[in-house]
């Protein structure tokens, strides 16, 4: 349904996409990504809300940006909070449906409110309404047209975890019912519970593509970097590294050591062992690169030829 | 597009904005009064004068400078134009109602004070209806004009203020070239004409050219208002 082919994105010197490639097809399909990897730019582009520097993107194998009348098959939520001043969730609902040229706005606006679990006769204004509440009307907007493409950027920001499970179970069912539903996020965990089709995007490049559980692996098969600090640092690096599970040891004071290794279960495993074996006192192990930034560059440096 | 049509007169209008041009048009009811009591010579020109200054000059560009630059700038700045953007509706309608919103509350704020200095300066039916065609259709020009304009520009307020006091109310009064590329130019004239009074000092274009320049400003206003709405990028 989504054909995006080797589309790049730059505003003057800052390139926010280079070379993505990708096809989404139906069902839900979760964009992952650190802050600032390009998500809402390639979103931007896929909604036709701004043209690529480089590329073309096909949604219903048409130009979003120049045709129009694709737009009648999306439905977008975007990444901005600010809703139109003084109006009400019914009102601003309604107007949607309104431009998309349904027969009966009003219905199909108390429809889409009470699918997110909003009352439609709340009178009052969006100014009024909590984050969480915003992102439900966005979500109601874009589904009031019942649209067979679904955009959806970073669509669970600022709802409570029972509202994020419910909406979670909206957009798996509405992937689940053939729309084609794209889901944005920068949450490893919240992508976990949504789809296991994945597109991850770092540093304006896809950095993988496919199965969660696949990607997932990836993540955890990576070099990782561990400090620990213990009662005797020097005769646990000694002990570690005949265990064939470090590659690299150093001290890095405070009685701490920083170990690299590949074999993140193994060694944690033997880690234990050694602990109980030598009677050391284990005070601390902290990962030093285990943030999503550190995760999606290494997806990147992977891809790179 | 009513639904449209209301949410966009919404985001333009606001208390603050109403209650300071309504002081400003009693100020300039003020002074038509003021005429009426203190000229009884020469009060028909003093009225056409004094409107030319105060109300085509300064009071008309500024209310529809701050009303139109809000109707769809205020969307495209806080990223709300997107609700609107993303609809399949024809951009042409969609700055159609645009103007339509900003015209329902600018044509009253222009037309009212204005009407009512006449009637209050004492001042002939003939200019209350010169008056009423040079207001409104210089209304509907800046309108079309700083719709674009606040769509186009960031901080267009600012930079439309400036345009206004320096271009319109300043340099466009100095000169025959500069005015020739100023709506005030033709909305006095057209004031002129079918008043049947003269500024000292100031060429007027003809009737027939001052009105056709005053709706072609207004048409190619809108038409230029879509392609930047077509063509926009949206956050």
């Amino acid at each position: 349904m989504i054909q995006i082919t080797n589309v790049a994105k730059w505003f003057g010197e800052v390139v926010a996409l280079s070379g993505v490639s990708a096809t989404i097809g139906p069902g839900l399909t979760a964009l992952l990504g650190p802050n600032g990897a390009g998500k809402s730019s390639l979103i931007r582009i896929i909604c036709g809300l701004t043209s690529p520097s480089q590329g073309t993107v096909r949604v219903l194998e048409r130009d979003p940006r120049n045709d129009g009348g694709v737009r009648r098959f999306l439905g977008v939520v975007p990444q901005q909070e600010k809703l139109p001043p003084g109006v009400n969730a019914l009102e601003f609902v309604a107007m949607a449906g309104a431009l998309e040229g349904l027969p009966d706005p009003a219905f199909a606006a108390r429809h889409a409110i009470l699918t997110v679990e909003l009352d439609p006769d709340d009178r009052r204004h969006l100014s009024s309404y909590s984050k969480g509440m915003r992102q439900r009307v966005k979500i109601a907007q874009a589904l009031v047209h019942d649209p067979k493409i679904l955009v959806l950027d970073e669509p669970l920001n600022g709802l409570d975890p029972r509202q994020r499970t419910r909406m979670a179970e909206l957009f798996i069912r509405l992937g689940a019912e053939g729309r084609c539903v794209l889901v944005s996020s920068h949450v490893l965990e919240e992508v976990q519970e949504l789809s296991s089709n994945v597109l991850v995007l770092a540093e304006g490049k896809l950095a993988a593509e496919g199965d969660f559980h696949a990607i997932r692996q990836l993540l955890d098969d990576r070099p990782h970097r561990i400090r620990l600090r213990s009662s005797d640092p020097l005769k646990l690096a000694s002990a570690l590294m005949g265990t064939g599970t470090v590659s690299a040891v150093q001290t890095a004071g405070d009685n701490a050591i920083v170990i690299d290794t590949w074999k993140v279960s193994p060694f944690r495993r033997q880690l234990l062992r050694l602990v109980q074996q030598l009677d050391l006192h284990l005070l601390e192990m902290s990962p030093l690169d285990d943030d999503l930034e550190s995760v999606f560059r290494y997806l990147v440096a992977r891809r790179s030829p | 597009m009513i639904a449209l049509y209301r949410i966009l007169l919404r985001t333009s209008v606001t208390r603050g904005r109403l209650l300071a041009f309504l002081a400003a048009g009693a100020l300039i009811d003020l002074i038509a009064y003021a005429i009426r009591v203190s000229d009884y010579t020469n009060r028909e020109t003093s009225t056409f004068q004094m409107l030319d200054v105060a109300a085509l000059a300064l009071y008309v560009p500024v209310v529809a400078l701050v009303f139109s630059t809000s109707s769809l700038g205020d969307l495209a700045s806080d990223g709300t134009l997107v609700y609107i953007w993303l609809r399949p509706v024809a951009r042409w309608k969609v700055v159609l109602v645009a103007l339509a919103a900003t015209l329902t509350v600018t044509l009253p704020l222009t037309l009212l004070p204005s009407w009512l200095a006449v009637l209050l300066a004492g001042a002939s039916l003939q200019l209350f209806w010169a008056t009423t065609a040079a207001t409104a259709l210089a209304t509907g020009a800046y309108v079309a004009v700083f719709t674009g304009f606040g769509l186009r520009v960031r901080h267009a307020l600012i930079f439309g203020l400036g345009y206004v006091v320096i271009w319109e109310a300043g340099i466009a009064s100095i000169g025959k070239g500069p005015a020739a590329l100023s709506i005030r130019h033709y909305a006095e004239s057209l004031l002129g004409h079918l008043s049947h009074q003269t500024l000292p000092g100031v060429d007027q274009a003809d009737q027939g050219p001052a009105l056709v320049v005053l709706v072609a400003v207004t048409l190619v206003g809108a038409v230029l208002t879509t392609v930047l709405l077509a063509r926009q990028d949206v956050a």
